[in-house]
């Protein structure tokens, strides 16, 4: 962040509504737009279930693989019209070929200059199979002085076949590394609670994750208890889920990772997981059934054999290099993929995931009570 | 750049009121009436340069803030009886190295900035009362930036200022109030309240803004002022209100 920040925050403070959204530690956002959505047309679902496909996503914003300048690979800012619906097409033939009942997203923007003002949520319920759904936000200004990034509306969302109950906004603490009028402006992490309601078999609660990626000050591992403490408190069946932003216990590579920019780029920073990072995950595996669990991964006698669970990649000429998607439950699965290129899942994906964002998806078939 | 701050500084100088003992509180700046006195005029942190060069000629500078986005202009008084004023004015503004300097954070630094031109040429009716003045403004506005590729950045206050080389040719019309309370003209040694309210057509908008800004005098050439701007503006996504405070340390000569 930009030493001249400070000064641009004097002039966007000022407006009648605050510059950046003020945030409480906990929200109830089931009313109103862009909270609560539903599709102009309801698609039918099978009544009663007993299983749900359920994604996880990282759509980055409809940003595909556009190098942004952020990344380090190139300085694009914006994008057009025509290129966020390009990529938002990508995502959707993906959804469709999978057709999941529940689908988790991080990084979906409803109103940010980024991607042309475009509002992801409706789309993505409009173009897909999905009836309804739910957003919190993670990031909102109205002028966010980067590289002219803009006004800025970005958070998670969970989509629906079926119906939902609640949206709660837990946030997370700010990296305390920052100062307090760069984090005014910065992200604002949070938990996005909300229920499907699955009918007979009752209501399943769904905990849409995306915790801080950079702050190196310990908020990484606060985040991971919060997330922790918030599914213990659950008081129906949960899938904990998203884009966690740290590896998995047992990873071999924790640096040096291949698809990064050089670190003397502006404003690109290397990352470097630490063991107790990594550890942090642990009362998850401990406590819930993974898609991709643990005891496998950490078995994988190399770096190679891990990649097949690797769901990111800063590059697109880069493959997946990292694992940072997770889908756990309290009920079981009876079925999991890692998206990674086309021929994977079930069925076999036509469309490549490298091309449509920087993550993979992660699919997992749950087995209602 | 530093020719231009000569000029300035030698039309200063060269100012025969620089020993006059008083100097308007208010100076003319979109006002139908002219400063009247030759030599006189005012410029501040952000209030732009006049300089009376004639009884009914009055130059246009930049503030000192705007010093970033040099302009020149002129504003002629055909009709002066006191009471009633009409003038013309014109001015032409060079803000590239105000567009320069904000690339990187309200501008892309990917994006080409060239050399950019803004022009505006417009009339302005007047009423003077004993303790105020008002004018009608009504100005057109066009601009460029050669070779640049930029965009409404979707800032309030500066996408309106900026309007010409951002959205496209734009007309605007403003009302202004001066007022000089319980004192003769603008003349006045305590404080005195300006009220205006601006249109802006074409572009995105239309946009809104106001401001209501409160001058004291600090001796005899110093001015403080305070203030608050309001706008209502149209930007790509959204119209909404934003408000901003104004601040400035105006000189008097």
């Amino acid at each position: 962040m930009r030493w001249w920040l400070p000064a641009v925050s004097l002039v966007t403070m000022v407006g009648c509504e605050p510059a950046a959204t003020s945030w409480e530690p906990v929200e109830e956002l089931a009313e109103g737009e862009p909270f609560v959505q539903t599709a102009d047309t309801l698609v039918a679902a099978p009544d009663n279930p007993s299983s749900l496909k359920v994604m996880t996503w990282n759509i980055k914003f409809g940003g595909g693989r556009i190098d942004f300048f952020f990344d380090g690979h190139d300085n694009i800012v914006h994008m057009t019209e025509p290129e966020v619906l390009d990529n938002l097409e990508g995502l959707r033939e993906l959804i469709a070929q999978q057709d999941p009942d529940v689908l988790m997203c991080q990084e979906v923007d409803v109103e940010s200059k980024r991607s042309a003002y475009i509002d992801m949520v409706d789309w993505i319920l409009n173009n897909t199979d999905m009836n309804y759904a739910m957003w919190v936000p993670a990031w909102q200004s109205r002028f966010v002085a980067e590289d002219g990034l803009g006004p800025v509306k970005m958070g998670q969302a969970v989509f629906s076949k079926y119906p939902l109950q609640g949206n709660t906004r837990v946030d997370l603490p700010q990296p305390g590394e920052n100062s307090a009028i760069i984090n005014y402006f910065y992200l604002h992490r949070a938990i996005q609670i909300t229920s499907v309601d699955t009918g007979e078999r009752g209501l399943v609660e769904f905990h849409n994750q995306h915790p801080t990626a950079y702050a190196v000050d310990g908020t990484r591992e606060l985040h991971l208890a919060e997330i922790q403490q918030r599914a213990a408190a659950a008081t129906n069946p949960v899938v904990v889920g998203g884009d966690m932003n740290v590896p998995p216990p047992g990873t071999f590579r924790l640096s040096d990772f291949p698809d990064y920019a050089d670190t003397d780029t502006f404003g690109v920073q290397e990352v470097v997981y630490t063991e107790a990072e990594l550890q942090a995950l642990e009362p998850f595996y401990e406590r819930y059934e993974a898609v991709v669990p643990v005891e496998e991964y950490s078995a994988a006698a190399s770096e190679e054999e891990q990649s097949k669970w690797f769901t990111h990649s800063i590059s697109g000429d880069v493959f997946w290099v990292m694992k940072l998607d997770y889908l756990w439950t309290d009920l079981s699965w009876s079925d999991g993929h890692t998206l990674q290129k086309p021929g994977d899942g079930s069925p076999a994906l036509e469309v490549d995931p490298m091309q449509l964002s920087d993550h993979a998806p992660l699919v997992g078939i749950l087995e209602l009570p | 750049m530093t020719r231009f701050l000569g000029a300035i500084a030698l039309l200063l100088s060269c100012s025969s009121a620089l020993a006059a003992p008083i100097a308007p509180l208010w100076t003319a700046e979109d006002q139908a009436f002219a400063q009247s006195t030759s030599g006189k005029g005012g410029v501040g942190l952000f209030q732009p340069l006049i300089l009376s060069v004639h009884e009914r000629v009055d130059l246009l500078g930049p503030s000192l803030i705007g010093l970033t986005s040099p302009r020149l202009g002129a504003k002629v008084s055909l009709i002066d009886n006191g009471r009633v004023g009409v003038a013309v004015q014109a001015r032409v503004q060079v803000p590239t190295p105000a567009l320069g300097l904000g690339k990187g954070w309200i501008i892309p630094s990917r994006d080409t900035v060239g050399f950019a031109v803004m022009g505006g040429v417009g009339v302005l009716v007047g009423l003077r009362g004993d303790t105020w003045r008002a004018s009608l403004g009504l100005e057109g506005r066009i601009g460029t930036a050669l070779g640049s590729d930029l965009q409404p950045a979707d800032l309030f206050f500066y996408d309106t200022v900026m309007a010409p080389i951002l959205e496209g040719p734009r007309g605007k019309a403003r009302l202004q109030v001066d007022y000089f309370p319980g004192l003769s003209q603008e003349f006045s040694d305590g404080a005195g309240i300006r009220v205006q309210a601006t249109a802006h057509v074409g572009g995105l908008g239309p946009d809104l803004d106001g401001k209501v800004f409160g001058l004291w005098r600090v001796g005899q050439r110093l001015v403080l002022g305070a203030g608050a701007a309001v706008a209502w503006e149209q930007l790509q996504h959204e119209r909404s209100l934003a408000f901003a405070p104004m601040l400035d340390v105006e000189v008097r000569f």
